[in-house]
Order: C-alpha cells, then structure tokens, then sequence
C-alpha cells in the first residue's frame, strides 16, 4: 500500500511540473509515468520485494529525476509566475525531500538498513543545500 | 517487444535493462528517463507511439519507442566506438 502512496506522490509531482504546458505534452508525460509505475510494481512484487522498499524506490526515482523534469519543463516553457510563488514552490520541494529524508531514516532504523539511514540522511543534507543554493541565487537575481 | 518486424520498448523496460547491463541497484530516475527518451525523439533517433489498447490487458497503456533509420546508424556507431574504446558520441551532430 505503501507503494501505492508513494506512486500517486509520483504523479501529483508530474500534474504540479507539467501545469501550464500544452494539454498533449503534459498528459504524454502523466501516462508514461503512470504507465511505468505499474510496471515497476508490478516487476518488483514479482521478485518478491517489500512494499516498503519498493515505494522508496519509487521515492528514489522521483527525488534523483527533480532536476532533470525541472529542466525538461523549463526548456518546453520557461517558468513563469510571480516570486513568491516561486519561493514557495521550492520550499514545499525543500520540506518533501527533507520528508522522505527523515522517513527513510525511521525505515531504515526499523528494518536495521543502515543504507536506508544513509539515502535519508544525504536526501536532509540535498534539501538543506538545494534550499540554499535556491535561495542565494534568488538573492542575487533579484537584489535582495 | 516487436511491432512490425522492429523492436520496440517502453520507458520502465529500458530502465529496467540497464540496471541489469550495468549491474546497478536501482532504476534510472524517471525525470532523467522521460527527458533523455524526448531528446533522443527530437534528434529523430527514435519514433514512438502509444501501444493498442486491445494489447495493455487492463494496465495502464505503454508508450512504445522503436529506434529509427538515423537512430540505428547511431547506435551502430556508437556501438564500434564502444568496441574501439572511444567515447561514443550519440549527438547527431556537432552542438
């Protein structure tokens, strides 16, 4: 069930990116990845993996396709709208990296994984620097 | 996978192949997949089109690419300068 969460996590993030693009390219994008998804499900019950490990691999798959599905939005159509709703969208991107950082580390310390504590721990540490680096870059284009 | 005499695949069998080929843990992430997949269409290496719906057996329906007559020089290429040692260039042209 829990990969099941973590897929419809998936697909809200493809909607939010996707938002404002012509309705073919963005529902493309929403299938295909609804599509894989499924597969990746229904592969990895196959194989017999945990519910858990498998919606952190989705996790995983989502957290390290962040900035490649932001580029690819960007290059379809720029960003648009006004800074704070720019400020506020990577800040709720800080907050759900953060999230799945700390909930990797309560799996991986349940199921004794200290490679789960790990990812948790580098995802924290991305989100902080990620956060910054937004920030200070902001700051610089805009003066402040 | 085959649709009229050529081999085609989806985006989670691709990441799926790799894993096994490069003997990795985990999958390629899906915005890295889904963006490489659309570049490799705009250079006009692949051709893709969505699977019949009588063909997806109550999942959701794949999108299937199928490399095309420039992408299979490509990869040919690709392929000898692997085999060379040479870096292998998949751009089709200079940048």
């Amino acid at each position: 069930m829990r990969s099941r969460r973590a897929a419809g996590l998936v697909i809200r993030w493809a909607r939010s990116y996707t938002r404002h693009l012509p309705a073919p390219i963005a529902e493309r994008r929403i299938d295909e990845i609804k599509a894989d998804l499924y597969d990746h499900i229904d592969h990895e019950e196959a194989r017999g993996t945990g519910d858990g490990r498998i919606a952190l691999g989705i996790l995983s798959r989502m957290v390290r396709g962040l900035a490649a599905d932001a580029s690819w939005r960007g290059r379809i159509r720029p960003w648009r709208g006004d800074l704070m709703r720019s400020i506020a969208a990577v800040f709720a991107a800080v907050l759900a990296i953060a999230a799945i950082g700390v909930a990797a580390i309560v799996y991986g310390g349940e199921d004794d994984a200290p490679g789960l504590v790990l990812i948790g721990v580098v995802l924290i540490v991305g989100a902080i620097a990620f956060g910054m680096r937004t920030a200070h870059r902001r700051g610089r284009t805009t003066g402040l | 996978m085959h649709r009229a005499g050529q081999v085609t695949f989806h985006g989670f069998g691709l990441a799926q192949s790799m894993r096994e080929q490069q003997g990795s843990r985990s999958l390629t992430s899906h915005g890295t997949l889904y963006k490489a997949l659309s570049r490799l269409e705009e250079f006009g290496l692949l051709a893709s089109g969505w699977e019949d719906a009588a063909a997806n057996e109550g999942r959701p329906r794949r999108r299937l690419y199928e490399l095309t007559g420039k992408g299979i020089h490509a990869a040919e290429r690709a392929g000898a300068d692997q085999a060379a040692g040479r870096t292998p260039r998949l751009a089709p042209g200079p940048a």
